[in-house]
């Protein structure tokens, strides 16, 4: 039953999950590159203060950048790297789901998504990894036969 | 303070496990990975709440502790797809090669399955020559327990 379900949400949207994580990615790094002062200043985004802006930027462009790169490619190996730099994705979004959750009260956006996007990196991570390795090993058999 | 501290660390930990038992559940897998692979989740996530402890509610530490836990149960798999000779390579092999052991091919050779019940006893007995070998390189120093045991002060 479990299994099914998974093969039903995640049985051919995983690449374009990986392109839209992505961008969301690259999106953060803009919004914290262009107006992170500002937004720092705002009590929402208060627990965002414990990481500078620079790391902040840092580390949304370069796993996005390297979450583009792999999903573009298409073989078993890069499609297993794809999938672990989107389970890393997913503890990034903890920890963005983490801070937003701090002031709450008020419920904000920030919280929903980033937790909705925490469990969709997580399956999409292990359901690209899982698939790709059982690929990688059919190669294999055949390579040897 | 530290009740609190017990749970979360509790739900993280439970968290962290059951990460590992939805990867690990629809594939044979080594006691010896589940083992090592359990461990190290403990670690890291004991690692993390005890720098920030204060962030996380109980839920979140069960949901950091998943997290962890999926990291965890695919390191290899992502290592064996960046460098496959470094995983094919095994530990045993590696720890053979820095104490400079010599042990015998045949145990290593995973593809020849004639007479598996002599290969089983030659890893036996390499375990108990290994276990052997410990005490003269590792447990010489005179320790505060050994002298307490002993009887010298």
């Amino acid at each position: 039953m479990k299994i099914k379900l998974l093969d039903r949400i995640f049985e051919t949207a995983t690449r374009p999950f990986e392109l839209f994580n992505a961008l969301n990615f690259l999106a953060y790094a803009y919004v914290f590159l262009a107006d992170g002062e500002t937004l720092y200043h705002n009590y929402i985004y208060a627990q965002f203060q414990n990481v500078p802006i620079g790391l902040m930027v840092g580390v949304f462009a370069v796993l996005g950048l390297a979450q583009l790169g792999f999903a573009l490619r298409d073989n078993p190996n890069s499609n297993i790297i794809s999938g672990y730099i989107s389970l890393l994705c997913g503890g990034v979004w903890f920890w963005v789901w983490v801070a937003f959750a701090a002031p709450y009260p008020p419920l904000n956006t920030g919280i929903v998504h980033s937790f909705l996007m925490w469990a969709a990196c997580l399956l999409c991570g292990k359901r690209l990894i899982d698939q790709n390795k059982l690929w990688k090993h059919l190669l294999d058999k055949n390579k040897g036969a | 303070m530290t009740e609190l501290y017990a749970l979360k660390l509790a739900a993280a930990v439970m968290g962290g496990l059951a990460g590992l038992a939805w990867i690990f559940h629809y594939k044979p897998i080594s006691r010896y990975r589940i083992f090592t692979e359990g461990l190290a989740t403990v670690i890291f996530v004991w690692a993390i709440l005890d720098s920030y402890f204060a962030d996380f509610t109980i839920g979140q530490c069960a949901g950091l502790g998943f997290s962890v836990g999926f990291l965890n149960g695919y390191a290899l798999d992502m290592l064996k797809a960046i460098a496959p000779k470094l995983v094919q390579f095994g530990f045993r092999e590696w720890v053979a090669k820095i104490l400079d052991l010599r042990l015998p091919e045949s145990v290593f050779d995973e593809n020849n399955h004639e007479n598996q019940s002599v290969l089983d006893e030659n890893r036996d007995r390499e375990a108990v020559a290994w276990l052997d070998e410990l005490p003269k390189k590792h447990y010489d120093r005179p320790t505060s327990s050994s002298y307490r045991k002993s009887g010298k002060q």
